[in-house]
């Protein structure tokens, strides 16, 4: 079942001048529901920008992005700020976490805007930290806890609103070769026992290893999709 | 969950808060201590002056404060004296009679303003006794208690003899010999150069005016409003006949004169606030712009702009408040110590305060309306400067921020 399609997708930056920029030239793309899926490409090709739309975090210049049958490309900025609190999970490259809350207060964080009781959240933000490997760490605050760490509480956090899935962008730019394994071992599991949707916009082969599909993009245009 | 975030932020820099905070404080410190003595000294003004001898409200004849003349006074008897106890708030009634006189000593001349009051019901006021420097209060029909600069100016002491010389009542000629029983302190440089108190009745015949006088003094409850009862009054008793005024209408020259000084002290502390304004919005904008990657951060993965707005609006309110109540705090036992123990400036070029009409004694006033009115102000500085982190986080764009 497709949760994510975009229909003829184009954002050109300086669109009225000469140095016009097409980050992205008309993408096409269905995402299925339960896909572990890597969009690579050089830098400039567009994956930040298409990721960005994806999550309603950008506009596009035209085309429309559709998710569960919800054009996001038509909603408000403050519709948007519901939809993606609701519906989308987010893994940003680094220092995503909110520095003066605690593993546990990060992951909880997310849930208390959604309105869930106190005793709810805090079970299911254990939990999570426990999925990830952090059940020791959960007191610690980020600049307490290495880089690979606080990648593990983000993947946590952005699980913690039960979302339909995941956008990681870079996740693993930072990270050692061990926190990586640790990193993609854990959100391979959860989309395999759980069927969490993850989409990664990444560099790393290692990452692009692990995925079951691999789109490619180069100068906004998706050259192949396996 | 906001009120944690908001504390937490707060302590992420701690200098710089800490630093802002005593800014605050010290600001909130000035800022009341500066008040509390310049109100201290105008309310031991109105004390001295209007309190203890003037009264907050009189009583006279229609159109006596306009022609103070002695035929402008009338009797009082006990149908007004009644009508007046019954007024709410009224407490009691100080009848006096005043006029001026030619006084003389030796060879020196000087105009001077008798008055003529009964010591029992003055005793109702501040005593008479409680103010005197020398001597005692008059107890024979031929005795007068002068003020300390009036002593001064004539060279006389104890004992010596003062020549009064004036109208009489309906243009009767009024002269008479009074020696000086006392030397008082009337707490007031224009009252001490001016004043003679005598008998009330003594005063009636040397005017050859039996039963006469010229102020009804009102007496009221400690927290009745002098204006309100003047109202009260006016609507008792008959507008033809009487005319009732509170001590703002009889000394507007007080309420000049502490309008006059107050704007100097209030110019100093909006001074004070102004660089107050500077330093919190100076902190504010750190405490934004060094978080714009994490604002959008916290916008893409759902938070409300305004939820946000909130933390950072609850950051500055929660930095201002501690500066507020520290200042409070530390300036509490200042403020008490110069309420108790007031600045004594008689020896120190106390001329230049005088010339104004104050005593050179100045006691803080202990009056919580301070302490709120100044801690009001900088929280609604901060209130103020809070509207710009709202501004800007409603205009936040994640991607920009993030880029930022």
């Amino acid at each position: 079942m497709s949760i994510i399609t975009t229909k003829d997708l184009f954002k050109i930056y300086n669109a009225d001048s000469e140095i016009e920029v097409r980050a992205l030239n008309g993408v096409n793309l269905d995402i299925q529901e339960g896909e572990f899926t890597a969009i690579v490409g050089p830098s400039g090709s567009g994956k930040t920008t298409l990721l960005n739309i994806i999550g309603g975090l950008d506009q596009p210049t035209s085309g429309s992005v559709i998710i569960n049958d919800t054009e996001v490309t038509k909603l408000s900025s403050n519709q948007l700020i519901d939809f993606r609190l609701h519906n989308i999970g987010f893994v940003f490259q680094a220092y995503n976490l909110i520095p003066v809350l605690t593993a546990l207060e990060n992951v909880e964080f997310i849930m208390m805007m959604q309105g869930q009781a106190k005793d709810l959240r805090q079970k299911r933000a254990i939990e999570l930290l426990k999925a990830v490997g952090l059940e020791k760490e959960i007191n610690k605050r980020p600049n307490k806890m290495s880089g690979g760490q606080q990648q593990r509480v983000a993947v946590a956090r952005a699980l913690a609103s039960k979302p339909r899935f995941v956008l990681a962008d870079e996740p693993t730019a930072n990270l050692d070769s061990k926190s990586t394994a640790q990193l993609l071992d854990i959100m391979a599991a959860l989309n395999q026992k759980e069927g969490t949707t993850f989409i990664f916009s990444t560099h790393d082969q290692r990452v692009i290893d692990r995925a079951k599909r691999v789109i490619t993009l180069d100068d906004g245009k998706i050259i192949s999709d396996v | 969950m906001i009120l944690k975030l908001a504390w937490r932020n707060i302590w992420r820099n701690k200098r710089r808060s800490l630093i802002t905070i005593a800014s605050i404080m010290v600001a909130i410190f000035l800022a009341i201590f500066m008040r509390s003595i310049q109100l201290g000294m105008y309310a031991n003004m109105i004390r001295n002056v209007v309190g203890n001898y003037s009264g907050y409200v009189q009583v006279h004849a229609k159109g006596y404060w306009a022609e103070q003349s002695l035929n402008n006074g009338f009797e009082v008897d006990d149908d007004l004296t009644s009508k007046i106890l019954a007024v709410k708030g009224v407490t009691n009634i100080v009848p006096r009679l005043s006029n001026f006189a030619l006084a003389s000593a030796k060879d020196l001349t000087k105009g001077l303003n008798i008055t003529g009051m009964d010591a029992q019901k003055e005793a109702f006021m501040k005593p008479i006794e409680d103010r005197l420097i020398s001597g005692h209060v008059f107890r024979k029909e031929n005795e007068v208690v002068i003020g300390k600069k009036v002593a001064g100016y004539f060279k006389t002491s104890l004992g010596d003899t003062l020549v009064f010389i004036g109208q009489g009542y309906h243009g009767s000629n009024a002269a008479g010999k009074f020696v000086i029983s006392g030397v008082i302190d009337m707490k007031n440089p224009l009252l001490n150069q001016s004043t003679v108190l005598m008998d009330l009745k003594a005063f009636q015949n040397y005017l050859d005016a039996p039963n006469v006088v010229t102020n009804l003094v009102i007496l009221k409850n400690e927290y009745t409003n002098e204006t309100q009862l003047a109202h009260r009054l006016a609507q008792a008793l008959d507008s033809n006949t009487y005319e009732v005024m509170d001590w703002h209408e009889m000394q507007p020259e007080i309420d000049q004169t502490i309008q006059v000084d107050s704007i100097g002290g209030l110019i100093m502390i909006a001074i004070l606030y102004m660089i107050i304004t500077f330093g919190i919005f100076g902190t504010v904008l750190m405490m934004v712009q060094e978080r714009m990657y994490e604002l959008g951060i916290m916008v893409s993965i759902g938070m409300k702009k305004l939820k946000l707005a909130a933390i950072i609006f609850l950051e500055t309110i929660l930095l201002s408040l501690m500066g507020v109540i520290l200042g409070m705090i530390a300036v509490s036992p200042v403020v008490y110590y110069y309420h108790i123990n007031p600045i004594d400036l008689s020896n120190a070029g106390s001329k230049g305060i005088e010339s104004f009409g104050f005593e050179p004694i100045i006691p803080a006033l202990l009056d919580p309306s301070i302490y709120s009115t100044h801690g009001l102000i900088v929280l609604g500085i901060a209130m103020l400067i809070g509207f710009y982190p709202i501004w800007i986080i409603l205009r936040l764009n994640p991607i920009k921020a993030m880029r930022a």
